[in-house]
């Protein structure tokens, strides 16, 4: 029994830790954020013939899609460029290639996520846009985020919890990212506030989860609007 | 006991729900080309009138319509890919 509880004290001071560094005061804007995924999609359709591009059959819910979020421990720079990350969230989300990219997305021939909560493509797509965070699940079409900085020299890009609606972002990877990267991982964090997860070691399907995945996919389409 | 059995398996839990994203993922960091080659295609449709969707969406989504064939090829590329195809 010693050892049980000195297993858990030791697991209680390293979660501990990983939430220390709060700091700073807190000014209200949008956020993003991100472990970002893969770099091997190309923005470019292959194919000659180009058709004219129409009204699509886009949701009005992608094109009203909004933030709320507050920044924690930012400079001004820093809120300036997290700002600009914020805007392209909004500016994916609006575009016909996300919506896409979501619904068709496969993995192992199936059209389906790793870890999907047992819903569709087109399911989890309605849930981004609905917008309902597990901590206050109210379908706001809204991102209702606070987002911290932080600095600790490791590997660890940013995390969360499921009892907070804050995301802290490492500035050793957010100083270095571009905004389209910037909102990848401000996505990837948000889709966890959602219920989305993922696998903590990585493993060859942990790619293919809603929140690596999408934030890649948000990543992505984010090259276009840097 | 039973208080720090209540109190650790609260702790456990809470863990579990901990998400920490390590950077051991490949980046999306965007090449200069890249940059590049978007700019240039949102300045080309500022140019025909087109303002940044960021500035005005709408605006900017029937804008594109209008001067989607006097866009060069690989802006055409660009919103097409974006914005939807004829159906
Ligand atoms: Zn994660």
């Amino acid at each position: 029994m010693k050892k049980l509880i000195a297993i858990f004290l030791m697991m209680s001071l390293f979660s501990v830790s990983c939430n220390k560094s709060d700091r700073g005061s807190s000014s209200k804007q949008d956020a993003q954020g991100v472990p970002v995924i893969g770099d091997h999609e190309n923005n470019i359709v292959p194919g000659p013939p180009i058709p004219t591009p129409t009204n699509s059959n886009l949701p009005a819910l992608a094109l009203s899609f909004d933030t709320n979020i507050t920044l924690v421990s930012f400079t001004a720079a820093q809120e300036e460029k997290y700002n600009k990350a914020i805007e392209i969230v909004k500016l994916v989300v609006a575009t016909e290639k996300f919506k896409n990219d979501v619904v068709n997305f496969t993995y192992n021939g199936q059209k389906a996520f790793i870890d999907n909560k047992s819903r569709t493509n087109q399911q989890i797509y309605q849930t981004i846009l609905d917008a309902a965070e597990t901590l206050k699940p109210i379908k706001n079409n809204t991102m209702d985020l606070e987002v911290q900085l932080y600095y600790a020299a490791n590997t660890v890009v940013g995390y969360t919890n499921g009892g907070t609606r804050r995301i802290w972002v490492n500035t050793k990877f957010f100083n270095s990212f571009k905004e389209n990267s910037v909102a990848g991982n401000l996505f990837h964090e948000w889709l966890h506030k959602l219920g989305y997860t993922h696998s903590s070691s990585s493993t060859p399907t942990r790619p293919y989860s809603v929140p690596y995945a999408v934030g890649y996919m948000m990543g992505n389409i984010g090259k276009n609007f840097l | 006991m039973k208080k720090l059995v209540i109190i650790l398996t609260l702790l456990t839990s809470l863990m579990a729900q901990a998400s920490i994203d390590e950077a051991t993922m490949k980046s999306t960091e965007a090449t200069s080309g890249e940059i590049k080659t978007s700019r240039s295609c949102f300045k080309e449709l500022e140019i025909l009138g087109c303002r940044h969707p960021r500035e005005d969406l709408d605006q900017f989504r029937s804008c594109m319509r209008n001067v989607y064939s006097s866009l060069s090829p690989s802006c055409q590329k660009m919103v097409t890919q974006l914005y939807g195809r004829r159906n």
